[in-house]
């Protein structure tokens, strides 16, 4: 376990509703509405919970009939606390691990559902939405001026700008009217980042 | 102010109140995701009672007050209704529940004053 999936675990161990969901679970699998009956608390809110933990790698489910069993990871909760303590950290990779959660902190900010909202105004952040953005285009494939405009334009409006900006900051070429996306190195931290929804 | 209306605004500022002591006693029992919601909870409420204080306002009479009131009530929840939608299309279980807090309010004051309807003579 990393330490930021650990960070991930306790912040989310750390609320009395998701601790009884737990115990629950630690008796036997439920679904939703019996888990919901149990504590007293509307489906709805026993499912916000579970999403978290399941994030959290603290239950997994499963599809039975019409109904969606949640079950505790027990694994997880075998493992000491005292072993998660004694995991090193290596500065560069908890670096490495900074940056991408920046990374996709600003890509949440910016794109929803797909779609970039606003083009940032910050170069550093502009830089990462590119990146993103440049994903959508397949290295040494050639693209026409009006396939960019398309592909770009299915996230956002401004497809001009956009296009231009890709170019501008050398993640793409143009070279007789025909656009490429510049091979992107194996170590991009980009690779690692996703798009919301 | 007429006595549907000072109902009206006892009622949105009561349960104003109401969900911000859930919150603080959801806050002080660990629960601080529900008691977020409650605060989101409190929040709406409050959006409510400054669309009545702004009809009071701004509108001529009772009449004018209450259409001022129902139609704000059918429209500011669009925007919810519709963001609902979106998440339940993206599988975005954390905005989903968000938009239901929000409509689920709504649908409390709705039902509120369909009862004081029933209940006038």
């Amino acid at each position: 376990m990393t330490e930021q999936e650990a960070i991930q675990l306790f912040k989310c161990l750390a609320d009395k509703s998701r601790l009884q969901i737990l115990k629950s679970l630690a008796q036997e699998d439920m679904d939703v509405e019996r888990l919901a009956g149990r504590l007293q608390l509307t489906s709805s809110t026993v499912s916000f919970h579970l999403k978290k933990l399941a994030e959290a790698g603290a239950v997994t489910a499963r599809k039975s009939q019409y109904y969606m069993i949640y079950s505790l990871r027990r694994e997880l909760f075998e493992t000491s606390i005292l072993r998660i303590l004694q995991e090193q950290s290596d500065e560069a990779a908890q670096q490495a691990q900074r940056d991408a959660e920046y990374r996709q902190k600003v890509i949440d900010s910016f794109f929803r559902y797909g779609k970039l909202k606003s083009i940032p105004a910050q170069r550093k952040k502009k830089r990462i939405i590119l990146e993103e953005l440049v994903k959508s285009f397949r290295e040494e494939q050639p693209y026409t001026e009006r396939e960019v405009n398309e592909i770009i334009g299915a996230m956002h409006e401004d497809y001009c700008t956009l296009r231009r900006e890709l170019v501008g900051e050398g993640l793409m070429v143009r070279d007789g009217g025909i656009y490429r996306r510049v091979r992107q190195e194996d170590s991009d931290p980009t690779a690692e980042s996703k798009l919301p929804g | 102010m007429n006595q549907q209306q000072e109902r009206l605004m006892r009622y949105l500022t009561e349960q104003s109140a109401a969900c911000l002591a859930k919150q603080q006693a959801l806050a002080a029992d660990e629960r601080r995701d529900e008691a977020a919601f409650e605060q989101i909870r409190a929040n709406i409420f409050e959006v409510f009672r400054t669309v009545l204080t702004t009809a009071q306002n701004t509108c001529g009479d009772d009449a004018a007050i209450q259409t001022f009131f129902v139609q704000r009530l059918a429209q500011i929840p669009g925007a919810w209704t519709n963001a609902l939608n979106e998440a339940r299309a993206h599988h975005d279980t954390h905005q989903q529940h968000l938009q239901h807090v929000k409509l689920g309010v709504v649908q409390e004051i709705r039902r509120e004053m369909a009862r004081w309807e029933v209940e006038a003579p």
